[in-house]
C-alpha cells in the first residue's frame, strides 16, 4: 500500500472518531426535572425567569452570588444560583439558558446565556412629541 | 382608504432600487455573456459584453452604496434600513458603520469587494478571464439577489405562487414594514413626513457596542478577506473547465496568499475588538461567529500550502482543489450560520434572521453542486504520474501532512460549531419520520472551551514542530545530515528561549508546556532560516520564513495569555451567602467602594469616582503600585473602565472594559455592577444649614469637619461677565475632599451662586458674597445632611502576561505574507515576459 493511501485511512479514521466525539456532544436543553435525575452530570436547561419572584443580588455584600427562580419550558420552577455578576442584559432577556447542576433543590449555574428581544431587532416605532420651546 | 402620502422623498429609495434590479441584472447578464465567451473563447464580442455588464453592475452596487450613504447621512427616517441602523446623535465617523450593522449593507460590501477584485482580474487575469469573471459573476447574482426584496414568486402568472422570501431591500419604506401602526394609520399620516424632518422620530440607532472605531475597520477587512477567497475558488474552476488542470496554480498563487493574508487579519481584528472592547474577558471565545471565519482561513491556509507544493512538484494537486474549493464553500456555509438565526441559544453576537436561510440554502447548494460536480468527472483525467511515492525526507511530504492537520483542526472546529445545525436536522427528521435521533444529552461537557482545546491544542502542536523544520527540507530529497544539524541548532536554541519562559510564565499544564517548546521551535527554526537567507544575500524567498515566525509568536502569545490569565480581583473576604463558593472562578468580582483603596495583586486599587460622557460613565480607577522595602509609590495610573447605555440612557447596554498595557503584561479592566448615584441612598439629604464669614486660610471647624479656604480665584465662565471660584478644602481626619463654589455676576448685573457639593460628606458649600471693601472677609454658606452610602464598583480585573507577542506576531505573519506576494507576482511577470 502506497503512503498516501495509509495517510488517506488514517485521515478518515480520525474524521470520524471527531464526528463521534462531537456527537456525543450534541447540546439540547433538558428539563429541570431530568437535571434534577442527574446531578453529577452538568446539564443544560432553557426557559423564563419568574418575574413575580425577583432577584437576589447585592453587590455590595457579595459581589459573586445572583439567584433568581426560572420557569423551564415544561413549567417546573426552580432556584437559579450563579456565582458570578448578574449579567447587565439579564432584565431585558425573554429566555434563558443555563448550565450546570442540580444541587439540592437549587440549581447550580456555571454558564448564563441571556436571550434578549434586542431593542435593535424589535419592531417598536417611537415618535417623541417634541416639546416646543417659545 | 388609501393615505396620500406628502414629501416622503420616494425619488432616492426608488434610485436605489432601480439601481438593486440594474446590479441583478447586469450580473445577469455578465454571467451568460462570460458562459458564451468561455465556449467560445475566440469571440471577444461576448467577453466584451460580459466586461460592460460587470461594469454595469459594479457601477450599480457602486450607485446602492452612495444613495444608502446620502440617506443616512441626511437622516431619511421614512426608510426603513436607515431607521433601524443609525439616529440623529450618531456622530459622522460611525455613519459609515451603520452602514454594514444589517445584514443588507455587509452583503453589499462584499459584493463591492468582488466587483472590486473582479475588476482587478479583467486586466490581469488574460487567459483566465472567462472562467474566473464567470464564476465571479455567479457569486454576484446571489449576492445582488439578496438585495431584492421579493415577498411572492409567480410563476406563469397566477398558475405558480408561492410565499418565498428573496432577498430583502434596503430600500423599503418604514411604512411599509409597519403598515398598521397609528402613526401611519392616524389622522396626522399623510403629512407624517413632518414628523421626521423635524426629529420628533429619530432612528434607532446603532447598538452602542458597535460604536467603535474596531467597527469601522474589522467589517471591510473581513469581507475583503471573505471576497479574495473566490478568485483561487474560481482559477480552481477554470482550470477543470478549461482542462488546464495544474496551470491555475500559478496565477492563483498571489491571490491565495493575499486572501490568506486579509483573512487571517480580519479574524485577528475580530480577536483585538473583543479584547479591547468587548467584555468577554479575552480576546478569543470560540464563539461560533469566531470560529466561522477562523474555519475557511485554516482550510485557505492549508490550500495555499498544497499549491506552493504543486508549483515545485507538480504533485498533491487534489488535495490542492479540495481545499481551494472547500475554503470558498466555508465561506458560504458560515455565511448561513451566521445569518439564518440557526445558532440561536449558542451564538451572542450572530446577525438576525432576515428569512432568508432557504435562499441562503439554495445557494449553497448551487455552488456545492456545480464545484463537487466538476471535480469529480474531471478527477481521474488530472491524475499527476507520480513515479515514486513521496520520500519521508521530502518537504513536499511533511507540508501535505500539515495541510491534512490543518483541514482535520478545521474539520473538528466546524463540528462543534455545528451542533445546532445538526440538532435542527435530527429534529427535522424526528418530526418527520417520528423518530427519536435527537438525543436527551446529559453528558455535556461542563466547559465548552475544553472541548475545543482537547484536540486543537494537540493539532497546533504538531502544526507548529512542522512549521519549525519544514523548510530544512528539500523538495524531493534532503541531506539529512545537514538537516539534522540544523534541527539541532534551532532545537537547543528553542530549548533556552522555551526553559526561560517557562521560568518567566510558570506555566504548569503538560499541554501548554509542550506547546509552548514546539512553538518556540517554529520560531528559532525560521528564525534560522532567515538568518542563512541574510548571509547567503538571497532575499527573494523571506516571505515564508518571516510568516511562520509570525505564526509561532500567535501562538506563542496565545497561549501563555490563556494559560497564565490571572484574575487578580478574587474577592478573598469570603462573604457570607458564598460559603459554597469553593473554587476561584466563584468568587471573581470585587467591590470597590469609593476613595478605600483595595490590595490586588501587587496594587493598590482604588475606585475614584464616575463621569459621564455621551452614552458611557466612564468609572475611573486608580491603580498604585508600591514598593514594600521603601514604600515609595512606583507606579500610578488610572483605567476608565466604562458601561454603554441605550440611547434613552434608561438601561445598561453593555460593559467595556479598560486595559493597562506593558511590554510583557496587560492589566485588563472591567465592572461588573455599579451603584446608581442617582439612587436615594446615595444623595444626601440636608437637614442643617451654617451661614459662616471666612478668610483666605483661615479654617474653622463644623461639627466633625474642619474647612479651609485655600484659594480665591477669578475664572471664565460664559456666560457671566464676573466669576470667582473658591476652593476649599473639607477634611474629617481621615479623607480630604475640595469644594469649589462660584459666585458669578450676568452682564445684566443679576447674580448666581453655583454650589459645589462634596456628597461623601453630606456637605454642600455656597458662595454668598464677597468681601465688602476693606475687609477679606467672604461669606459662604453651607448645607450639611447625613453622609450617603459610599458608591461603589464591583469590577473583574485580569492579568494577561505576554498577549503582546500575539499582536506582534499578527503584524511579523502580515510582513511575510506581503513579501511572499511581491515575491510571486515578480515571477510570474517574469515567466510571462519570458514566453
Amino acid at each position: 500500500m502506497k503512503k498516501t493511501q495509509i495517510i488517506g485511512l488514517v485521515v478518515i479514521g480520525l474524521c470520524i472518531a471527531i464526528l463521534i466525539i462531537v456527537l456525543g456532544q450534541t447540546p439540547s436543553n433538558v428539563p429541570f426535572r431530568l437535571a434534577a435525575l442527574h446531578p453529577d452530570h452538568s446539564s443544560q436547561v432553557a426557559g423564563v425567569w419568574v418575574k413575580e419572584r425577583g432577584i437576589e443580588y447585592d453587590p455590595k455584600k457579595d459581589p459573586n452570588y445572583f439567584a433568581f427562580y426560572m420557569k423551564d419550558d415544561s413549567g417546573t420552577v426552580k432556584k437559579v444560583i450563579y456565582r458570578d455578576e448578574k449579567p447587565f442584559d439579564f432584565e431585558r432577556a425573554d429566555r434563558v439558558v443555563i448550565k450546570g447542576k442540580c444541587e439540592g433543590d437549587d440549581f447550580d449555574a456555571t454558564e448564563m446565556l441571556m436571550k434578549c428581544p434586542s431593542k435593535y431587532n424589535g419592531t417598536r416605532v417611537e415618535v417623541k412629541e417634541k416639546v416646543k420651546n417659545i | 382608504m388609501p393615505v396620500n402620502y406628502l414629501n416622503e422623498n420616494l425619488e432616492a429609495g426608488n434610485l436605489g432600487y432601480l439601481f438593486v434590479v440594474l446590479s441583478f441584472g447586469a450580473a445577469i447578464l455578465g454571467l451568460i455573456a462570460y458562459f458564451l465567451f468561455m465556449r467560445k473563447p475566440q469571440e471577444k464580442s461576448w467577453r466584451n459584453l460580459g466586461r460592460y455588464a460587470f461594469f454595469v453592475h459594479g457601477l450599480s452596487v457602486i450607485g446602492i452604496f452612495c444613495t444608502l450613504f446620502y440617506l443616512i447621512y441626511n437622516h431619511q427616517y421614512q426608510y426603513h434600513y436607515v431607521w433601524e441602523h443609525s439616529s440623529r446623535d450618531l456622530p459622522v465617523k460611525y455613519i459609515i458603520s451603520s452602514f454594514w450593522a444589517g445584514q443588507e449593507g455587509s452583503f453589499l460590501l462584499w459584493t463591492l469587494w468582488h466587483f472590486l477584485l473582479g475588476s482587478i482580474l479583467i486586466f490581469t487575469a488574460k487567459t483566465w478571464e472567462g472562467p474566473v469573471l464567470f464564476v465571479i459573476c455567479m457569486a454576484q447574482v446571489t449576492l445582488a439577489s439578496m438585495l431584492l426584496g421579493i415577498k411572492e414568486v409567480h410563476i406563469f402568472g397566477a398558475l405558480v405562487h408561492m410565499p418565498m422570501n428573496i432577498g430583502s431591500n434596503p430600500f423599503i419604506l418604514l411604512r411599509q414594514v409597519f403598515p398598521d401602526i397609528p402613526f401611519f394609520t392616524g389622522s396626522n399620516a399623510a403629512n407624517y413626513m413632518q414628523k421626521v424632518l423635524d426629529g420628533s422620530l429619530d432612528g434607532r440607532g446603532l447598538n452602542p457596542l458597535l460604536q467603535n472605531y474596531w467597527m469601522t475597520i474589522h467589517p471591510p477587512v473581513l469581507f475583503l478577506g471573505f471576497a479574495s477567497t473566490i478568485v483561487p475558488f474560481a482559477f480552481a474552476m477554470g482550470g477543470l473547465w478549461q482542462k488546464r488542470y495544474g496551470d491555475w496554480i500559478k496565477p492563483a498563487l498571489p491571490w491565495a496568499i493575499f486572501g490568506g493574508m486579509i483573512l487571517g487579519t480580519g479574524v485577528l481584528m475580530g480577536g483585538a475588538w473583543a479584547y479591547e472592547a468587548l467584555s468577554f474577558g479575552g480576546f478569543w471565545a470560540w464563539d461560533p461567529v469566531e470560529n466561522a471565519s477562523l474555519v475557511p482561513w485554516l482550510v485557505f491556509i492549508g490550500g495555499m500550502h498544497t499549491m506552493v507544493i504543486y508549483r515545485s512538484r507538480k504533485t498533491s494537486l487534489h488535495i490542492a482543489y479540495i481545499l481551494i474549493i472547500l475554503t470558498f464553500l466555508l465561506i458560504l456555509y458560515s455565511t448561513f450560520l451566521t445569518r439564518s438565526g440557526i445558532l440561536g441559544d449558542t451564538s451572542v453576537h450572530a446577525f438576525t434572521d432576515l428569512g432568508l436561510s432557504g435562499q441562503l440554502l439554495i445557494f449553497m447548494g448551487v455552488f456545492v453542486l456545480v464545484s463537487v460536480w466538476s471535480l469529480a468527472t474531471n478527477w481521474k483525467k488530472f491524475s499527476v504520474k507520480q513515479e515514486e511515492d513521496d520520500r519521508l525526507d521530502s518537504r513536499e511530504f511533511w507540508m501535505f501532512i500539515g495541510a491534512l492537520l490543518l483541514l482535520l483542526s478545521a474539520i473538528h472546529i466546524t463540528a462543534i460549531t455545528s451542533l445546532p445545525v445538526f440538532s435542527a436536522i435530527f429534529k427535522w427528521i424526528d418530526d418527520l419520520f417520528n423518530t427519536k435521533l435527537l438525543p436527551i444529552n446529559l453528558k455535556r461537557p461542563d466547559d465548552a472551551i475544553a472541548t475545543y482545546h482537547l484536540l486543537q491544542i494537540p493539532f497546533a502542536i504538531v502544526v507548529s514542530l512542522l512549521t519549525g523544520f519544514g523548510q530544512f527540507l528539500k523538495y524531493r530529497k534532503t541531506d539529512m545530515k545537514i538537516f539534522w544539524r540544523k534541527v539541532i541548532y534551532s532545537a537547543t536554541a528553542a530549548a533556552v528561549f522555551g526553559t526561560l519562559m517557562l521560568l518567566i510564565t510558570k506555566l504548569n499544564d503538560p499541554r501548554y508546556v509542550i506547546l509552548l517548546y514546539t512553538s518556540m521551535f517554529a520560531i528559532c527554526g525560521n528564525a534560522e532560516i532567515i538568518i542563512s537567507f541574510i548571509r547567503a544575500h538571497s532575499s527573494k524567498s523571506l516571505g515564508a520564513p518571516i510568516a511562520h515566525v509570525g505564526f509561532g509568536f500567535i501562538l506563542l502569545g496565545a497561549l501563555i495569555a490563556n494559560a497564565k490569565k490571572e484574575t487578580i480581583s478574587l474577592n478573598t473576604e469570603r462573604f457570607s451567602i458564598a460559603d459554597k463558593a469553593n473554587s476561584k472562578e466563584q468568587m471573581e468580582n470585587k467591590v470597590l467602594f469609593k476613595d478605600f483603596p483595595v490590595a490586588m495583586h501587587d496594587y493598590m486599587v482604588t475606585f475614584k469616582g464616575d463621569s459621564q460622557g455621551g452614552n458611557n460613565i466612564f468609572f475611573k480607577v486608580n491603580y498604585k503600585r508600591i514598593d514594600s522595602a521603601s514604600k515609595k509609590v512606583i507606579e500610578d495610573f488610572n483605567l476608565y473602565p466604562k458601561v454603554i447605555y441605550n440611547k434613552e440612557k434608561d438601561a445598561i447596554e453593555a460593559p467595556s472594559p479598560d486595559t493597562r498595557h506593558y511590554w510583557t503584561r496587560d492589566i485588563f479592566t472591567h465592572i461588573t455592577s455599579a451603584s446608581d448615584k442617582n439612587m436615594p441612598a446615595y444623595q444626601v439629604k440636608y437637614d442643617t444649614a451654617y451661614t459662616r464669614q471666612i478668610k483666605k486660610g483661615q479654617t474653622i471647624i463644623l461639627d466633625s469637619l474642619s474647612v479651609t479656604l485655600d484659594s480665591v480665584k477669578s475664572i471664565k465662565m460664559d456666560p457671566y461677565q464676573i466669576a470667582v471660584q473658591l476652593s476649599i478644602k473639607v477634611t474629617d481626619g481621615f479623607f480630604t475632599y475640595y469644594s469649589h463654589p462660584v459666585f458669578a455676576v450676568t452682564k445684566d448685573g443679576s447674580v448666581d451662586h453655583l454650589p459645589s457639593e462634596i456628597r461623601e460628606m453630606g456637605v454642600n458649600f455656597y458662595f454668598m458674597k464677597v468681601p465688602p471693601q476693606g475687609s477679606d472677609e467672604l461669606e459662604i454658606y453651607i448645607m450639611k445632611g447625613k453622609r450617603p452610602d459610599p458608591q461603589f464598583i464591583t469590577l473583574k480585573a485580569i492579568i494577561f502576561p505576554f498577549i503582546n507577542f500575539l499582536w506582534m506576531g499578527a503584524l511579523i505573519m502580515i510582513i511575510g505574507f506581503l513579501l511572499s506576494i511581491w515575491r510571486h507576482i515578480k515571477q510570474n511577470i517574469v515567466s510571462i515576459k519570458k514566453s
